[in-house]
């Protein structure tokens, strides 16, 4: 178990980072860019020295400023495998020889070859770097990662710069590697889709604070802030009877279903499409407006129809 | 359909020009000197001169690796204020005429000189020596290498050393295994620039070492006593032993260059 517990000094703020993640867990940390989210991995991986705190790996020690002197496990010491968004993989070496450069187990042939098995490199390891596509150069980062045998996996947007299919073909790689691995992996990530579809849970960070913690479901249905709400997909909040109701356009539906929660009407303003979906803006009756509400293929509706809309267990907040 | 700038005749020209002029001594020179007088020369002390002038500036050479490449990596890598300082004094040697380098080296190295006493204790001589020739050489080409070095070295992702590290090799193996080959290029064309530097030697040299006298300091002594004819074909044995080294170090770099672009 990954057991964190630090505080990492920036120059507008201080980043505050609290979170356990199992053998079993792949942990999502969520935010906006610049809320802290790669300072947080950096320091796990060691490459922070102004970092403070506590940090152990199955109660071993990596920091732990709290003892006198101080322990900052060097980075090479850690076993922690890092891979950031750049696959920074070695340029004057070939693909096989970048796998290899962190191994020192000289039964680890097997475990190679299942690596390179699972993610599609066997016909690329005569090649050197620059001869690889984006996807492919990522695969050869994070199968090297874990070819080194680390304790605890760090991923840094690994996915970020591919296209979608590439990305979501990784993802698939990545969790099923997870699951033989068992070891904590901390996934940082500004997708949530990335999120949702690999993490066990996420947490949001926003401004060096981890401001929710919990399943993904959890912190997409019930967001504890009007800023998580935010950060998490929600783009309008409406005063409803004296309280504030946040929108997920995701959690929309058309037509009056009172009994799933507050129904309400306006008018078609803008259709358009949104990564391969056809969305909807609506102007509400109220005031204010919703903005790319999806359309099930046999919704229809037209330009400026009048539609009623209903809001599905939307979270609610305190008016400020 | 190519544009036709304005001018672009005057800038063709210029650089023409500019290119002529640089190599015109060369012509001039493969003109004036033939095959028997650099044979002579050759005879004539030619030949200790650069059996002198090659010993003394290996030597420099590996002095300057050795010593040059640990602080070229700090300059790159220390960004603190002092480190910062220390970059921008270095800037004082490279800019200094070897003249001056010369008697200040005296001043510290000769007999007079606090470390020169030092020497002399140790039964060691920095005037008149190899050692003074090599100290002179050294401190002439140095900079050129740390600066070049610098540069190679801070053209080397800082990303995929993190990796190197995160993958459990320790900094030296990271130096060893990753730096230093990704570096090589810019480390080569450094320590061939200060090759060039160090066996041209010759304002710091003068002064420190008239014996033994290396090649530039030959071709001077030949040009005082017997004038330019006999100053030539050691000129040209400089150029032998001088040139091929950065020459092929260029080429090199630049057919790595073209056929793996890292």
């Amino acid at each position: 178990m990954l057991q964190v517990q630090c505080e990492i000094p920036r120059r507008s703020f201080v980043i505050h980072a609290a979170f356990d993640v199992g053998e079993a867990e792949i942990f999502a940390l969520f935010g906006p860019s610049a809320a802290g989210k790669s300072s947080i991995l950096s320091a796990i991986a060691g490459f922070e020295p102004d970092a403070r705190g506590i940090v152990t790996v199955d109660g071993n020690p990596l920091l732990d400023t709290t003892r006198r002197p101080p322990l900052h496990l060097p980075p090479w010491q850690r076993r922690a495998g890092y891979v950031e968004q750049s696959p920074h993989l070695f340029p004057h070496l070939t693909v096989l020889d970048n796998l290899r450069f962190g191994v020192r187990d000289a039964d680890a042939n097997d475990f190679m070859a299942q690596l390179i098995e699972r993610f599609g490199l066997s016909g690329h390891l005569g090649e050197k770097p620059y001869q690889l596509s984006g996807g492919l150069a990522q695969r050869v980062a994070m199968a090297r990662a874990v070819a080194a045998r680390p304790r605890l996996l760090l991923l840094d947007e690994p996915l970020s710069a591919l296209d979608w299919p590439t990305r979501r073909q990784l993802q698939d790689v990545l969790v099923a590697l997870h699951r033989d691995l068992h070891i904590p992996v901390v996934l940082v990530t500004h997708q949530l889709a990335e999120a949702q579809r690999m993490a066990h849970r996420i947490g949001v960070l926003d401004e060096g604070e981890l401001l929710q913690m919990g399943s993904v479901d959890e912190v997409v249905t019930r967001p504890a802030t009007p800023r998580v709400a935010a950060l998490v997909g929600y783009t309008a909040f409406l005063p409803i009877e004296g309280r504030v109701v946040a929108v997920h356009p995701e959690r929309v539906v058309l037509g009056a279903r009172p009994h799933l929660g507050p129904v309400l009407t306006g008018v078609v303003e803008r259709m358009t499409w949104l990564e391969g979906r056809r969305v909807m803006d609506v102007r509400l009756a109220q005031g204010g407006r919703i903005e790319h509400i999806p359309l099930h293929p046999l919704d229809s509706v037209d330009l400026g129809q009048a539609v009623e809309m209903t809001l599905v267990e939307p979270p609610v907040f305190n008016a400020r | 359909m190519r544009r036709v700038v304005p001018g672009a005749w005057m800038v063709r020209f210029s650089a023409l020009l500019c290119a002529v002029f640089l190599l015109l001594p060369l012509a001039s020179l493969a003109q004036h000197v033939g095959a028997r007088a650099i044979v002579n020369a050759w005879r004539m002390g030619g030949r200790s001169a650069v059996i002198t002038s090659m010993t003394c500036t290996m030597l420099s050479m590996a002095v300057i690796l050795v010593f040059g490449t640990p602080l070229a990596y700090m300059m790159s890598r220390r960004r603190t204020p002092f480190w910062r300082l220390v970059e921008f004094l270095m800037l004082i040697p490279l800019l200094m005429p070897p003249l001056v380098i010369g008697l200040l080296l005296m001043y510290v190295y000769g007999p007079y000189g606090g470390i020169g006493r030092a020497l002399s204790q140790l039964g060691l001589v920095a005037t008149n020596s190899a050692l003074a020739v090599v100290l002179a050489q050294v401190y002439e080409a140095l900079p050129y290498y740390l600066f070049a070095a610098q540069a190679a070295f801070s053209q080397v992702d800082r990303g995929v050393e993190r990796a190197s590290l995160s993958l459990g090799m320790g900094p030296l193996a990271t130096f060893r295994r990753v730096t230093v080959p990704l570096a090589l290029p810019g480390l080569c064309v450094g320590l061939a620039m200060a090759f060039a530097r160090a066996i041209g030697a010759f304002g710091a040299v003068i002064v420190m070492a008239y014996y033994p006298s290396t090649l530039p300091v030959s071709i001077w002594i030949s040009l005082q006593e017997q004038g330019l004819p006999a100053a030539l074909p050691l000129a040209v044995l400089l150029l032998v032993v001088a040139l091929p080294l950065p020459l092929l170090v260029v080429l090199w770099r630049r057919m790595r260059d073209a056929s793996s672009p890292v």
